[in-house]
């Protein structure tokens, strides 16, 4: 049985209330970012271990290689006191990354889960999306002002200027997407490409390979890892952030990450493709997304780290301009998802 | 009333007070940190708006362009030319001309929503309907005129006495 109108019989709500709850709160949400976040934060740091030739997390759960090591963590980190410094702006300090981390929640309601499962359908479901996303380079600005420490304060320009760097470039390469399937609901956008049998990844790779670059870029992934930018400025405008605060803001990239790989999964490989069944199709989005994150990881351990100008450079001079051959690419490529 | 209807309602007037809390926040506010943050408050408020009068394309747009992008350029620049962390001066006369402000750009689509209590629904509301839904009520209208006119006059005011300060 349906458990959301199981759910919504028993407690006399409308069906579509239940489901806009319950997918920013179990899944493709919260619950299911939870698992996502454990078992990707670990899955980073046993690759980097092994790719450095170290051991990496072990002692928590040997059996399991170390796999609850980042509950044990989270656990610590949720109990330590949260020191607010002197000299900070004490109220945006606490509640952005409060807020910040809402704001990404909220992207689980348009984004869906697999066949059926989602919070809302929406015409404009992808733009929404990538809306909500852009909200949080504001509140990380805020965290870093906050602050009130230098390197808080050059993180949180590295954020605004990052943000604008890399937003360009992937909103441009969504609507390519976009123009290519004629549409921006997520739905329609993976019934075209299970009807044409065609992935948006082989019929416009150069769409597909500037977001996947931008969305490293905006979660501050290597070889962008410059907002964090652990060798200069400590944490950046997370320096002085802890205990579940600290929790909060460093979810936020993890956070921001799980959704674009999402958008990317139903963009470019076809989201629930080949399954239609709720359940099998949403394990395949799962998979999918899962594997994505990890090829995001994994960049860590192999690539270097580029300087800002670089960044900058590389995305307005190259990146950018590249995405108008995405958009030529996805007008010749248009007619094959014409329904 | 039904769920969806009470939530409907609730997000209309939810965003007019994003609106005008914004509004006045940016006036008001006496750190360069918070007008961005109130701004874009007033431009979610906005973007809510536009939504649920049934333009979602302008409303992402407008989230994407003025919140995503604007203003983080704006934060850019503030951050460049150093926001510091001193208050500054407080000022009352600020807060009278946002609030007039603020009724003045809200006070017509509320009495608009008033005079007609039937929802929006997302149908789209035509700006020449809401034109001349607001010249017919010619309350709603003399009372648009007489707050525009008294921020204009407190606005002059207020710039002439600060020029005055500053000299």
């Amino acid at each position: 049985m349906d458990p959301i109108a199981w759910l919504s019989g028993s407690l006399g709500v409308p069906y579509w209330a239940v489901r806009a709850v319950a997918a920013p709160l179990v899944y493709p949400g919260l619950a299911a970012f939870m698992v996502v976040a454990l078992f990707i934060i670990w899955a980073e740091r046993k690759i980097a271990a092994r790719v450095q030739m170290r051991v990496g997390p072990l002692y928590v759960s040997r059996r399991l290689g170390g796999a609850l090591q980042v509950l044990a963590d989270g656990v610590r980190i949720a109990f330590q006191e949260i020191i607010i410094p002197v000299g900070v702006e004490k109220w945006s300090f606490v509640l952005s990354p409060i807020l910040a981390f809402t704001v990404v929640s909220l992207a689980f309601t348009m984004v869906p889960g697999g066949p059926g499962i989602y919070g809302f359908r929406s015409s404009l479901s992808l733009l929404a999306t990538y809306a909500i996303v852009t909200l949080t380079p504001i509140l990380v600005i805020v965290m870093g002002w906050a602050s009130n420490n230098k390197f808080s304060y050059i993180g949180a320009g590295r954020e605004a200027l990052v943000s604008i760097t890399g937003e360009a470039t992937l909103l441009a390469s969504l609507l390519a997407a976009a123009m290519m399937y004629g549409s921006m609901d997520f739905v329609e956008i993976v019934e075209a490409q299970m009807r044409s049998h065609v992935p948006g990844l082989v019929a416009n790779p150069v769409a597909a390979l500037l977001f996947f670059i931008a969305a490293l870029l905006v979660t501050d992934r290597l070889p962008f890892d410059l907002v964090l930018g652990e060798q200069e400025i400590v944490q950046g405008p997370y320096t002085e952030y802890t205990g579940l605060l600290f929790a909060l803001s460093m979810a936020l990239g993890y956070a921001k990450l799980y959704v674009l790989m999402l958008v990317f999964t139903h963009v470019f490989l076809a989201g629930w493709a080949p399954f239609t069944s709720p359940l099998l199709g949403s394990i395949a989005v799962f998979a999918k997304t899962l594997l994505l994150m990890l090829v995001a990881v994994f960049l860590r351990s192999v690539y270097g780290r580029m300087r800002l100008d670089q960044v900058a450079s590389m995305f307005w001079s190259k990146l950018f301009p590249l995405a108008l051959v995405a958009f030529v690419v996805s007008a010749l490529i248009h007619p094959i998802y014409a329904p | 009333m039904s769920l969806s209807a009470l939530l409907y309602d609730a997000a209309v007037v939810a965003s007019l007070v994003a609106l005008a809390a914004g509004s006045i926040g940016v006036v008001v506010a006496r750190k360069a940190v918070h007008y961005i943050a109130w701004l874009v408050v007033a431009a979610l408020g906005v973007a809510s708006f536009l939504a649920l009068a049934g333009y979602g394309y302008i409303a992402a747009f407008h989230v994407v362009v003025y919140v995503g992008t604007s203003v983080t350029l704006l934060a850019i620049v503030v951050m460049l030319l150093g926001c510091n962390m001193e208050p500054r001066a407080w000022r009352p006369g600020r807060l009278i001309v946002a609030v007039f402000a603020a009724a003045a750009l809200q006070a017509p689509l509320l009495l608009y929503a008033l005079a007609n209590p039937t929802p929006l629904g997302g149908g789209g509301l035509s700006l020449g309907e809401a034109a001349r839904a607001l010249l017919d009520c010619w309350l709603c209208t003399l009372l648009m005129v007489a707050t525009i006119a008294t921020v204009l006059i407190e606005a002059v005011a207020i710039a002439r006495s600060e020029r005055g300060a500053g000299e």
